[in-house]
């Protein structure tokens, strides 16, 4: 029998979220593809009459395996909604029979995968044409949201055993594979403190930076011990606060919040539109994307941010010259509060308007939420916060929370108690901090105990899925 | 092929409905207990003969009575390697979740593909004209399914086999 994992034959991690996917091999420490959740039209409905490309129309046999995922699946429907829109002459067949997939399709909702059929033919696209792998020799991780019902993860063993064959699946809970990528990933100091305090007496043999997921993998049996903390987990669509207690989640003190980066763009995008700057309609969400990503920071302070701009404009405004692809012109953008009040929607919810009236501020949110955990949990809480997910990337992020969570917990303190001691890490993995524990996870020589196999679920059926254990500490 | 299936449901169907013949009938040795007597075979005074029709060589149906429950096993007919793959894919499947459907015994018998097994209390809830039309129902649509998954199976690999090539061509 093939063992689980061995150098030619590593895990498939694959962090399907609302907006993007993360996939990738095990032991790597950046996933190899990041694509957007979606899926998209083929090659018939976007071109015209009979393809010169392979001609997947003139097979129908082959017509299910015709559509595109990611940004393909972009690319592609906006052709097809092009050609359509200028009254190409389509083949007749190509706008009706294009499979279903007439339009983009997005699976994944709020992190819960709502359209199964469409995330089993994303995941085939993935497994076969990105990652090129057999699926029947490797083992894959998948990860889930919280609060996920059993039945989907019933559902992702189904697909994966029946459709796909693996050799092995095992379903991680996000907030704990941050909570691993966050650990891994702390200084050297820390984590000599943190086996010093576990009176392990392995060798600091391992390279500081953790970079190398092979490094750490000695030191994983002991981080059961350490899986407590606070996952701020804000992903694209929704922003999830996860208390996890020695590698369990608290799911009663869960909570969500709508701020996320769909919030914050569009803040930016209400902006510009306010001020009347020349933005183009059909683009301006991804030019506002890209300006968020690209030029967005997140003030210590924001009214004082407001004098500082007002003071020296020349430093803190910008402007941008960006093409048109439509018209092929190219249109100038100023960019000026924008920059620092867009990512302090976290902070202060009020300027967002998408978000409903009483929605606390981010820090409010953690504070909630680490109150709400039982009473000898929370110092561990308050003292190891892991940020995860593409909108925590805003400079000073992790800063500005712990400042805001260091403000609020000193405003409750008796006279005489000791201050509580506030970490929030933020780290280099941070955008795939999930994948990245996916990742050390699979190398992990425990991981062969806990991972459900073939054999298990030809034996007993989906049902094995059901719970997923972290591994036991030794 | 047609042919034949006729006479074999036919000949099911008059063995099933002599089977049928099932009441409750109370566990003889332990007090209290009420199992299928199919099962356990304690006492082969409550067991009927087995009945074998066979249909051909390769396919036959076990009908095995006994005073409250009846055992029904089938070996579906599977001519190539390729049938006999998809045969037990899909019988695993169905297997697999032999809860829901409520007579699908979760092991076939010994040397059978698939086995039903019916009690007393399935005749009452669901009747026993259904549950002849239901047997008789599940090997005329096996046999229609296995066949369109073969030929599926080979016309996507044909396909799938010209795309290649014809990618490779200049």
């Amino acid at each position: 029998m093939q063992p689980i994992w061995n150098i030619n034959r590593p895990a498939v991690v694959m962090d399907c979220g609302t907006g993007f996917s993360k996939i990738g091999f095990a032991g790597n420490a950046e996933p190899s593809f990041v694509i957007p959740t979606a899926l998209g039209p083929g090659a018939t409905s976007t071109t015209a009459g009979a393809a010169a490309t392979a001609g997947f129309g003139s097979r129908p046999l082959l017509g299910d395996l015709d559509f595109t995922i990611g940004d393909e699946a972009l690319a592609a429907a906006q052709l097809a909604a092009a050609s359509a829109g200028s009254g190409a002459v389509g083949a007749p067949g190509a706008g009706g029979g294009g499979a279903a997939a007439g339009a983009l399709t997005f699976p994944v909702r709020q992190g819960v995968v709502m359209d199964w059929d469409a995330m089993e033919r994303f995941w085939q696209k993935c497994l076969f044409h990105y990652l090129r792998v057999d699926p029947e020799e490797h083992s894959v991780v998948v990860t889930e949201p919280p609060l996920n019902p059993p039945e989907s993860r019933e559902a992702m063993a189904e697909i994966m055993f029946e459709s796909f064959n693996v050799a092995g699946l095992y379903v991680g809970m996000q907030a704990v594979l941050a909570l691993y990528a966050g650990w891994a990933t702390a200084d050297r100091a820390d984590k000599e403190a943190a086996k010093a305090g576990a009176g392990s007496t392995s060798a600091a043999g391992s390279n500081g930076g953790g970079s190398s997921a092979a490094a750490v993998t000695g030191h994983m049996s002991t981080a059961t011990a350490h899986l407590t903390g606070t996952v701020v987990d804000v992903g694209e669509g929704v922003a999830h606060i996860i208390p996890v207690v020695d590698g369990f989640v608290l799911e009663g003190a869960i909570k969500s919040l709508p701020l996320a980066g769909r919030a914050v763009t569009g803040v930016v995008q209400q902006m510009l539109r306010e001020r009347g700057e020349p933005v183009p309609p059909e683009i301006s969400m991804e030019v506002c994307r890209r300006i968020k990503e690209g030029h967005c920071y997140v003030a210590p302070d924001m009214l004082r941010e407001f004098g500082r701009y007002d003071r020296d404009p020349a430093k803190y405004h910008r402007a941008l010259k960006l093409p048109n692809p439509r018209t092929g012109a190219d249109f100038r953008v100023d960019l000026g509060y924008e920059r620092f009040l867009a990512p302090e929607v976290f902070f202060s919810p009020g300027i967002c308007s998408s978000a409903p009236h009483g929605t606390p501020s981010l820090p409010r949110a953690v504070d909630d939420v680490i109150q709400a955990c039982p009473i000898d949990t929370r110092r561990a809480l308050y003292g190891n916060v892991v940020l995860s997910g593409g909108s925590t990337m805003f400079k000073n992020f992790g800063r500005r929370l712990a400042a805001d969570l260091t403000a609020a917990t000193s405003r409750r303190l008796q006279p005489g108690a000791t201050a509580i001691d506030i970490t929030v890490r933020s780290h280099a993995m941070q955008r795939f901090a999930v994948w990245f524990g996916g990742s050390l996870v699979a190398c992990d020589p425990g991981f062969r105990a806990v991972c459900h196999t073939r054999e298990q679920y030809h034996e007993y059926g989906p049902s094995i899925c059901r719970s997923n254990y972290v591994f036991q500490d030794l | 092929m047609a042919l034949s299936l006729k006479p074999y449901t036919n000949n099911i169907r008059v063995e099933l409905s002599k089977a049928f013949c099932i009441q409750s009938f109370p566990c003889q040795n332990v007090e209290r207990h009420n199992k299928p007597e199919i099962e356990f075979r304690d006492n082969p005074e409550l067991l009927l003969p087995p009945v074998t029709i066979a249909r051909s060589e390769k396919e036959r149906c076990l009908v095995e009575a006994s005073i409250n429950s009846v055992r029904v096993s089938l070996r579906i007919g599977q001519m190539d390697m390729l049938e006999e793959e998809l045969v037990k894919m899909y019988l695993r499947f169905l297997m697999q979740r032999a809860e829901t459907l409520d007579v699908l015994r979760r092991v076939p018998v010994e040397g059978y593909d698939v086995s039903f097994l019916i009690t007393d209390q399935h005749l009452l809830m669901y009747g026993r004209q259904r549950l002849l039309d239901f047997v008789v129902a599940f090997i005329e649509e096996m046999d229609a399914e296995i066949s369109s998954m073969k030929l599926a199976v080979n016309s996507r690999g044909r396909a799938v086999a010209t795309e290649f090539l014809r990618s490779l061509a200049f």
